[in-house]
């Protein structure tokens, strides 16, 4: 059985959090993107004010660079994709040198995706990379409660983005029954109100402010 | 080989896909860099490696008994053989540690000893590293991804195999172990030799911890489980000796684990390599090392030291002044290339100033003649060059036995008017291969 601390915990579950957020942000790049080519534009303004991050950006070509690749930022996708190499790298011994190299190659195509001229070819590998992690990470990962933490990370970080985004509304509901499924197979102890809430609008279907469920899922765990 | 040279990006694209980073902080800020790697290794013959095993094993286990010697009787400064000038002043001697008597009774565990080969094809021993030596890591990882990327050369070449490294970690923390599991110790994420910390855990079996990750309790020590704590029987630290514990030796560190030294004294952990090592690695104790042999073992050196001079001695701080134009002088405080003056490349002025600072602080200075080592073949584009390389050994040592790894990391400058490998000053690294016949 691996031996676990308690940083370690942590550390699994930003992990989780991290690679999530890189994974749903990449989609969502690619998307705006895509729609910048038919000049159809995008509201970015709107996604700053959603995400609660700064709007520093000049126009919808400006926040797709900078959004994605600006390292000054600690909002950035790519500052993320160093947060989530920095927590693998600290997992070495509990995730295996080869389930981190996926997390390296994913860092790897991030920085080349910044050079290139078409970041979206590069950037496909980014999300390739990320799940070839998991698949590496669940065969490598001998501890059920460790892997479930990280998976968990990973369901808040989506839920969060739907919340915060208003996407797919109608998959809350399944994303949150996941979460609690996943949460009783790890050793991390909940805040109580936030689970009730959580407990309440996913398996009872009381209705929720979508803002008092974001916040109930944000603070679901002191880590 | 050519087969290996063919494959040079794909080794070092694997070195990358692997993360095979050194870092080092510029302007205050950490960077992390690949360390730069050349496919061409470097070659021993097994009759050239029989000396050189039973020669780093012998002084490793000569410096080991004068560190038992140090920190317990003293036999050695009662005889005169090393005066006592450079034992009590060197910075590496921690008075803290006398009558301690490490589990197993073993010193340095983990031993890095640096070589260099002469034109006249002897080798030399360059220095001793017995605190935390590093760079086992880079031609451990390195041999897979090469039998990976270029099976033919692995094929048709009798290579000992070298992959075994952690298992000898392994075997080496377990014959120490008092009783609990084994721990790599590392002051955290942004340490130059981070990649090697984690790799040497995951290879080891070991958990890797931090700081907070460890405490003391009764003279023991812990590592916070999330399956409640668990004791800890032999921690392989990473940090050097004045930040491990606050209580004892530096009171600011925030890296180490306050009351450490407790756990030690009682023999209830194991900390490889023992506190206080620094003084047998010391660059002054070094030009004693072959007399320690002679001394505790009763055996000639099968190692040659460079040819060493000690401006604590009159005779020998004559010759110092009087040829410091063609010698290399090494600041004994210093360490990772620096301090290193070579005495040909001074101005007038700096060897005046040079003069006068030996004369000054004699003990502060050794002074060796500039061997002429043999240059290695690396590539440089698509150009076979010549660079300025080195080895460095590692040897094991555990409560039974000495072994000495069949491989070590050469490290070669990418300078070519530089004799100055290591990493943090820009150097790489190639593999080296010790054949089996």
């Amino acid at each position: 059985m691996d031996t676990i601390t308690l940083s370690k915990q942590n550390r699994l579950f930003w992990l989780g959090r991290y690679s999530e957020r890189v994974h749903t942000s990449i989609q969502l790049m690619m998307e705006f993107y895509d729609s910048l080519l038919d000049g159809s534009g995008m509201d970015y303004q709107a996604f700053c004010r959603k995400m609660g991050i700064p709007c520093v950006y000049d126009s919808g070509e400006d926040f797709c660079r900078r959004y994605l690749f600006d390292e000054e930022s600690q909002y950035s996708i790519v500052s993320a994709v160093e947060a989530m190499l920095g927590n693998g790298m600290v997992l070495r011994e509990t995730i295996s040198s080869q389930t981190l190299a996926y997390l390296q190659m994913a860092h790897s195509a991030m920085e080349m995706a910044s050079r290139s001229e078409s970041p979206m070819v590069e950037l496909q590998w980014v999300l390739d990379d990320i799940m070839a992690f998991r698949g590496s990470f669940d065969d490598a990962v001998e501890e059920e409660s460790a892997r479930n933490i990280t998976k968990t990370g990973g369901m808040v970080e989506r839920i969060s983005l739907m919340l915060r985004l208003e996407r797919h509304p109608e998959r809350v509901e399944h994303e949150l029954r996941k979460l609690l499924n996943r949460l009783y197979k790890t050793d991390l102890t909940p805040d109580p109100a936030a689970l009730k809430t959580i407990t309440d609008r996913a398996l009872d279907g009381v209705a929720v402010d979508r803002i008092a469920l974001l916040s109930s899922v944000e603070c679901l765990f002191h880590i | 080989m050519d087969s290996m040279i063919r494959h040079k990006e794909q080794i070092n694209r694997q070195l990358a896909r692997y993360g095979v980073k050194f870092g080092i902080y510029k302007n205050g800020t950490f960077h992390e860099r690949l360390f730069p790697y050349d496919p061409i290794p470097r070659i021993i013959t097994a009759k050239e490696w029989q000396t050189l095993e039973q020669g780093l094993r012998q002084r490793v286990n000569a410096l080991n008994l004068f560190l038992k010697d140090i920190y317990g009787p003293k036999r050695i400064l009662a005889d005169g053989t090393v005066p006592e000038d450079f034992v009590y002043r060197s910075p590496g001697y921690l008075p803290q540690c006398q009558g301690i008597t490490p589990p197993g009774g073993v010193y340095s565990h983990i031993s890095g000893i640096d070589l260099v080969k002469g034109k006249d094809g002897a080798w030399y021993i360059l220095e001793d590293n017995l605190r935390i030596p590093s760079g086992a890591s880079y031609p451990l990882i390195a041999r897979g991804l090469c039998r990976r990327c270029s099976p033919d050369t692995f094929r048709h070449n009798d290579i000992l195999d070298n992959r075994n490294y952690g298992q000898l970690l392994r075997r080496t923390m377990d014959s120490v172990n008092t009783g609990g599991i084994n721990v790599v110790f590392t002051p955290g994420r942004y340490n130059a030799a981070y990649f090697e910390h984690s790799y040497l855990a995951e290879q080891s079996g070991a958990a890797l911890a931090e700081s907070s990750d460890l405490y003391v309790r009764d003279c023991a020590l812990y590592y916070r489980s999330t399956h409640g704590d668990q004791r800890v029987g032999a921690i392989y630290r990473r940090v050097s000796d004045e930040y491990m514990d606050p209580l004892t030796f530096e009171p600011q560190s925030l890296i180490g684990i306050p009351n450490l030294m407790s756990a030690y004294r009682s023999g209830n952990v194991a900390v490889l390599n023992a506190f206080g090592n620094g003084v047998a690695d010391d660059k002054g104790i070094y030009y004693f090392v072959p007399k320690m042999i002679r001394y505790y073992l009763g055996e000639e050196p099968i190692l040659r030291n460079a040819p060493t001079y000690l401006p604590f001695y009159a005779e020998d701080c004559k010759y110092v002044l009087d040829h410091l134009d063609c010698l290399v002088v090494k600041d004994v405080a210093e360490a990772g290339g620096y301090g290193v003056l070579f005495g040909s490349k001074l101005t007038r002025q700096q060897l005046l100033d040079l003069k006068a600072a030996i004369l000054d602080q004699p003990r502060r200075f050794i002074a060796q003649e500039v061997i002429d080592f043999q240059d290695l073949p690396i590539l440089e584009g698509d150009q076979q060059v010549e660079r300025k390389a080195d080895l460095r050994a590692f040897v094991l040592t555990g409560a039974e036995e000495t072994v000495v790894w069949p491989s070590g990391l050469t490290r070669f400058s990418r300078d070519p008017d530089s004799f100055i490998v290591n990493s943090s000053q820009g150097g790489g690294f190639k593999d080296t291969w010790i054949l089996s016949h």
